[in-house]
């Protein structure tokens, strides 16, 4: 990620001493050209950067979900929960899923307690108040790619 | 099927042996483990626990649980970090600010009243001796009879960061300045009172999820 971010202040670096060559030569098409470029490519990281889960995938607004539908779960529950609901379409890792968890969790959107089940302590997870209104917004969200995904298949088809 | 303790202990000596040495971790990863080498005993009656464990800890990919030991560390360190900042903030809201107002003046005081050289050799023992507080904390409650990753940060590096500093400033500035001297007790004294605040919530938090780690 950070590796990706100094590679996209390069790039931004590189295309704006291209405008100011084209400005010093009085090359006003390219010029133009570059800067639609340039503020089409801008467009591209801030949308990456304000969610850069919509690209990377949608765990964590998939375990929001999950939360959402019952009062607390485990991290096995999960895993079983998305098996189930898609009929084994959709498999959550479970070496995805935790860094997931405990991400949300440092983010204050999720919250956790400790219980005693059988002879094993276990760790559930449950939406916090954040955590409920994070759900809403990003499952939006969520739903508005997916619907110009569909939408932007759908013309190329045509 | 339901694990028995014996086989619940192999799976903590289990985690333990993969270098995951902390208890909040391990519990969270014994049950997942649990629960599912228990749906692949049910499933396939002849198969035994080393056996399920082993498929089970397959679907961890390569990187088993090194990956999320990582993410979690990194996830806390972040999440340390922010709740610190909120406690230095908050020394500057009502009630707290009249403290934080006080101290500002009781600086301001000494520096007007007491003899710079007296202040200096003052403080500098005080820092000695909060250094030394600080070593003989870290190392008794990052030492536990079960590790928690979550009090890995009791005493965030700052505290020894700025202890280090300021005899730094003791030893080097031979000028006294009675601007710098304020402000560098009042930023020092403000930063270590976000820090014990921190680390006593932090305390009372590990303490109600994991009593069995205080007994």
């Amino acid at each position: 990620m950070e590796f990706r971010s100094v590679k996209d202040t390069d790039r931004k670096r590189s295309l704006l001493a291209g405008i100011f060559t084209h400005l010093r030569h009085f090359e006003i098409h390219s010029f133009f050209c570059l800067l639609y470029q340039y503020l089409s490519d801008l467009c591209i990281f801030v949308v990456m950067k304000k969610n850069p889960d919509l690209i990377k995938g949608s765990l964590s607004t998939i375990i929001l979900e999950l939360l959402s539908q019952s009062k607390k779960m485990y991290g096995y529950e999960m895993v079983k929960k998305v098996k189930e609901h898609t009929g084994k379409k959709l498999q959550v890792t479970e070496g995805a899923l935790y860094p997931a968890l405990h991400k949300l969790e440092a983010d204050g959107l999720i919250e956790s307690t400790i219980e005693q089940i059988g002879n094993r302590p276990r760790k559930y997870y449950h939406l916090t108040q954040p955590g409920k209104k994070e759900r809403i917004i990003r499952k939006t969200e969520l739903e508005g790619f997916v619907n110009q995904l569909h939408a932007l298949f759908n013309f190329k088809l045509a | 099927m339901k694990l028995n303790d014996k086989q619940i202990q192999a799976l903590f000596d289990f985690t333990k042996k993969k270098l995951v040495h902390f208890y909040d971790l391990q519990i969270e990863l014994v049950d997942h483990l649990a629960a599912s080498i228990e749906e692949e005993m049910e499933l396939d009656k002849k198969l035994k626990f080393e056996d399920a464990l082993e498929r089970v800890y397959r679907k961890f990919g390569i990187f088993g649980f090194s990956q999320i030991v990582q993410q979690k560390q990194k996830q806390l360190e972040r999440m340390h970090y922010k709740r610190w900042m909120k406690e230095v903030f908050s020394l500057f809201r009502w009630p707290q600010a009249l403290g934080s107002l006080t101290l500002l003046g009781s600086l301001y005081t000494l520096d007007k009243t007491v003899d710079p050289d007296y202040l200096r050799i003052g403080f500098g023992v005080i820092t000695i001796v909060f250094m030394i507080f600080n070593i003989i904390n870290i190392r008794k409650y990052r030492k536990p009879k079960k590790q928690l990753l979550i009090m890995q940060y009791y005493f965030p590096g700052i505290a020894s960061f700025w202890s280090y500093f300021y005899l730094q400033y003791l030893i080097n500035f031979y000028h006294y300045n009675s601007l710098f001297f304020i402000l560098i007790n009042f930023v020092g004294i403000i930063f270590l009172a976000a820090s014990y605040q921190l680390n006593e919530k932090l305390k009372s938090e590990a303490m109600r999820l994991y009593p069995e780690v205080f007994v």
